[in-house]
């Protein structure tokens, strides 16, 4: 056998066959990521033990707002920025190690980049942008072949045609494309996107969107995405990290990010939370549940955090996650009463504020129910709505 | 048994070997600017502490007799005081006819806008000695052309017109500046949103009241820096004080320096030069600061609204002819002295036009050139200043403007610093500091020594202007090359290159003409080695071979046109494909 490789988790010869789907290799791995800038007043963490593994052709995003760190670790992937600690690993290649101290210069990693402000060459023509990685880049291609896998490039992205156009005179949506071409045409394992969609208009950002997907999921390409809008990290990504202050807050699939939110950062930061404060009365075995009391009543929640009996915490709830319980039927646990202050039909959704005791909380009801402001209703929210965000 | 491919060993490169590669060309960079800049900055401190008679580096003892000596002589005022009223003279004079024209031409629908516009950008090429002696010829109280004229169409008994006076010293130095202040005011006329104004004019002002009230006061800081930025030229000016000034009896600063470090008779008293050198620079610093506060006023004022308007032109109506007379009158004053000269250069010695002069015409002050050894290797000389100057200041500045702009931490920002220190050093100081620092090398008395001198000179020039476009350069265009795998070489060479060229080859060719121009650097480090065509144009003069000068001078002119154009077109054809 071979000698012990320092990659016991993602070398191909360490992985038993029953641990493949438990044990699935990542292609790009980030392990405990720091940056630090230095500022007018002393220096600033940028990035903070960021750590995230993304499986071959996983689109994963880092969701966060502007100034959270998501850019900077994008950079330090790319190598266009030198960490201050941690280890990044591209495709089995270690590319940087703090241990070690040592990186593997930006052109020498395996990756592909689309920058927020697409970086078009201003000299060249479409063709010519398209071009470069295959003539000056990691993966060079005889003359002859480059004209193939340029035109190639430019189907796959719409763009055949306007090879020979000079980039000043394309479109920002062009502009964007060219710059997608120019970044699978080399077809790399990894690509990493940086906000590429905050320059187009709305309507082209959204067809830019579900294109973009078709395109690396067609392609298989694995996918680093970065932004601050959390409509195209839900609509777009297989996973999602949610970043704030360098660090990343939550994981998980777009789905769990959304519905129960863990965080209360997430819960703000992903559409619109109530929050509720409350004292742990008990906790299951397995620590997965747990009983609260509430201004509303004893209620079962989510445990997310280490917490014990008479510990205060904050829950956070989506304001979709309430029901309404007709009289006619019964309901089961997890139920409380509130006076609706205003209500207001929008069509989809009845829009309500709803009071309990001086609490004040927004729900997105049932419409075909009838609610006028005034009523008292009573309300259930399913215990796996309902989780703690923070501890007080 | 299945042979399992190995993961890829992990190519590393040592980190700090990496980082060390840009630290020591940065270093490099560092060192170099020092001695460039700091070094003859030193050097003058020290010498303005130097026993008279002696050389900076031959003694160590110090005195303060040269300071006392300098600024306790009761004629050193009237020195300050000449320099300011030249100074401030030429300045307000050109600002306001400078205004004018530009007004004229950004904001009303005169006719002919487009000449004079090319006119003005054709006449930066004329050195100012071409104005000084020109006007020599013109107005010099003994037989100046205009002078004879109107003596006898007016029956004169003296001459109207002494061109050796100071108020035409500063009426000939306003001349030659309202072509630069041309560039610089009509940027700042053109972006100024005609809403203003018309905001005024709604509010029921009429239209002097508007421009009372509301342009002027929005102009102002705008016209402010153009101000300082010209007084910080002009208090160090020195051809055109050089020519006139000494015969006038009003010797300003930068030609009272020259002639104590390079004087007609006896030794040079460098101690003394130093000492006002010291003056001059202190005076110059001051008005630098002045100009940075002023240019963060303007900045604070700005009217560029960056939303696309039509810039609407003011109807001139009837007052369309006085404005093209008055635009008329300024380019035969630009022109007058040129065609002195070329008269002059065509007759074997200087006389009036006349039948009988018009028969001694001939080209033999032209083809007496190809004869002269002197002359072609002042040609020489030139071609190998101008060449060597222009390209290896935009190297230079190319470089350190990079990892001025580029790069991060106190190392790059002291080099933008020291690169940019040079433009507060008045030239001439910078010329008796380099002569001082250099003096005993074999470097002295080459035509290196104006090339050092004036690379140091031109550095500030040069990285102001790769920064500037560097900086409107996104950096992410040179990160998707990088991203793209290519190295850092290639992408410099394939984006960055071909991005700042145009910018680039406009800065060569101002620096190239300049170079050329100059007077200040060649005359003061001038050797029998190293005599350029600038200060051949001077020796000539001084000998009183007008006719020379003045061939020699059109030729100068023709050649900067020859080159700068066309460069300058293809330059701007670049820069226009780029968008």
């Amino acid at each position: 056998m071979k000698a012990k490789s320092p990659f016991r988790s993602t070398s191909p010869e360490n992985i038993q066959p029953t641990g493949r789907a438990l044990l699935q290799p990542a292609m790009l791995t980030v392990r405990d990521l720091e940056k630090n800038f230095v500022a007018d007043k002393g220096s600033v963490r940028a990035v903070d033990s960021v750590t995230f593994h993304i499986p071959p052709g996983e689109f994963y995003t880092l969701l966060g707002p502007s100034g959270c760190g998501k850019t900077t670790t994008l950079q330090c992937i790319a190598g266009l920025e030198v960490p201050d600690g941690g280890e990044i690993t591209i495709h089995n290649k270690l590319v940087f190690s703090r241990n070690t101290n040592a990186v593997l210069p930006a052109h020498r990693r395996d990756i592909a980049m689309v920058f927020q402000s697409y970086a078009i060459w201003p000299h060249m023509t479409v063709f010519e942008n398209v071009a470069f990685p295959l003539l000056y880049g990691r993966r060079r291609v005889s003359r002859s072949a480059v004209k193939d896998r340029v035109m190639k490039a430019l189907q796959l992205v719409q763009l055949a045609g306007l090879e020979n156009r000079p980039a000043p005179f394309l479109s920002g949506g062009q502009q964007q494309r060219v710059a997608l071409a120019r970044a699978i045409v080399d077809e790399p394992k990894v690509l990493l996107l940086d906000e590429p969609l905050s320059n187009l208009d709305a309507k082209l950002r959204e067809e830019m969107r579900f294109e973009l997907r078709e395109l690396v999921l067609r392609l298989h390409i694995t996918t680093l995405y970065v932004t601050h809008d959390q409509v195209e990290a839900l609509s777009m990504s297989d996973r999602i990290a949610v970043m704030n202050n360098g660090k990343i807050v939550q994981e998980g699939t777009p789905r769990e990010l959304y519905l129960t939110p863990k965080d209360r950062f997430v819960a703000d930061f992903l559409g619109k939370s109530n929050f509720l404060e409350a004292k742990v009365l008990e906790i299951s075995a397995g620590a997965k549940r747990g009983r609260v009391q509430t201004i509303a009543g004893a209620l079962d929640c989510m445990i997310t955090r280490a917490v014990k009996p008479g510990d205060s915490v904050l829950l956070g709830f989506r304001p979709a996650a309430l029901r309404l319980i007709d009289d006619g039927c019964t309901a089961d646990s997890n139920t409380f009463r509130a006076e609706i202050d205003s209500a207001s039909f929008a069509g989809d959704f009845l829009e309500c504020q709803l009071r309990v005791k001086n609490q004040h909380f927004r729900a997105l009801l049932d419409p075909y129910q009838e609610c006028k402001s005034g009523d008292v209703i009573t309300l259930h929210i399913p215990a796996e709505r309902l989780a703690i965000v923070a501890t007080l | 048994m299945e042979t399992i491919p190995l993961a890829h060993k992990p190519a590393l490169t040592v980190r700090t070997a990496l980082l060390t590669q840009k630290q020591i060309v940065l270093s490099l960079l560092v060192l170099l600017a020092t001695v460039l800049v700091i070094g003859p900055l030193m050097i003058l401190l020290r010498s303005s502490v130097l026993p008279a008679g002696e050389l900076p580096f031959d003694t160590l003892s110090m005195t303060a007799k040269n300071f006392s000596a300098a600024y306790g002589d009761p004629a050193t005022p009237k020195l300050f005081f000449n320099t300011a009223c030249y100074a401030g003279g030429s300045v307000m004079l050109g600002l306001i006819v400078a205004s004018l024209l530009t007004w004229l031409v950004e904001r009303t629908d005169m006719p002919f806008r487009t000449a004079i516009k090319v006119l003005m950008f054709a006449s930066m090429t004329i050195p100012p000695l071409a104005y000084a002696f020109g006007w020599v010829l013109l107005l010099n109280p003994n037989n100046g052309a205009i002078n004879v004229w109107l003596k006898n169409l007016l029956g004169l008994d003296q001459p109207p017109f002494d061109v050796y006076s100071l108020s035409m010293m500063i009426f000939i130095s306003a001349t030659e500046l309202v072509p630069t202040m041309f560039v610089m005011l009509s940027g700042l006329f053109r972006n100024m949103d005609p809403q203003l104004e018309k905001a005024g004019a709604v509010c029921g002002a009429n239209y002097l009241k508007t421009a009372r009230y509301i342009v002027l006061p929005l102009l102002t800081p705008g016209l402010l820096s153009v101000m300082m930025y010209m007084l910080m030229i002009m208090v160090q000016a020195f051809e055109i004080p050089l020519v006139l000034g000494l015969t006038a009896g009003v010797p300003v600063l930068s030609v009272y320096i020259y002639l104590l470090s390079s004087p007609e008779g006896g030794t040079p008293k460098y101690g003394l030069a130093a000492a006002f050198g010291i003056g001059l620079l202190v005076l110059a610093i001051i008005l630098m600061l002045v100009y940075f506060a002023a240019t963060r006023t303007a900045e604070r004022f700005r009217v560029v609204t960056g939303k696309a308007f039509r810039p609407k032109r003011f109807e001139l109506g009837r007052g369309r002819y006085p404005a093209m007379i008055l635009s008329a009158i300024y380019f035969v004053v630009m022109i007058a002295p040129l065609l002195a000269l070329l008269w002059t250069s065509l007759l074997p010695f200087y006389q009036l036009p006349s039948a009988t002069a018009l028969s001694k015409i001939s080209v033999s002050n032209y083809s007496a050139m190809t004869n002269s050894t002197k002359i072609q290797q002042a040609i020489l000389n030139t071609f190998l200043l101008v060449f060597s100057t222009a390209t290896l200041t935009m190297l230079l500045s190319g470089i350190m403007s990079w990892f001025a702009v580029r790069g991060r931490g106190t190392l790059a920002r002291f080099l933008d610093l020291v690169a940019f220190a040079p433009m507060a050093i008045p030239r001439i100081v910078m010329a008796l500091a380099i002569l001082l620092l250099y003096i005993r090398t074999p470097l002295y008395g080459t035509i290196w020594i104006i090339v050092l001198a004036q690379v140091t000179v031109y550095l500030a020039f040069g990285t102001r202007t790769v920064n500037g476009a560097l900086m409107q350069i996104h950096p992410e265009l040179e990160n998707a090359a990088t991203a793209c795998g290519a190295t850092w070489l290639t992408s410099m060479r394939k984006i960055l290159l071909p991005l700042l060229w145009p910018h680039f080859l406009n800065a060569w060719l101002w620096i190239l003409a300049h170079s050329m121009r100059d007077l200040t650097l060649a005359l003061t480090l001038m050797s029998p080695d190293n005599i350029v065509l600038s200060s051949t144009l001077w020796v000539l003069w001084s000998f009183g071979d007008i006719p020379k000068a003045s061939a020699l001078l059109m030729l100068m002119v023709v050649g900067l046109l020859v080159i700068v154009l066309p460069i300058q077109l293809y330059a701007a054809k670049r820069a226009e494909s780029l968008g």
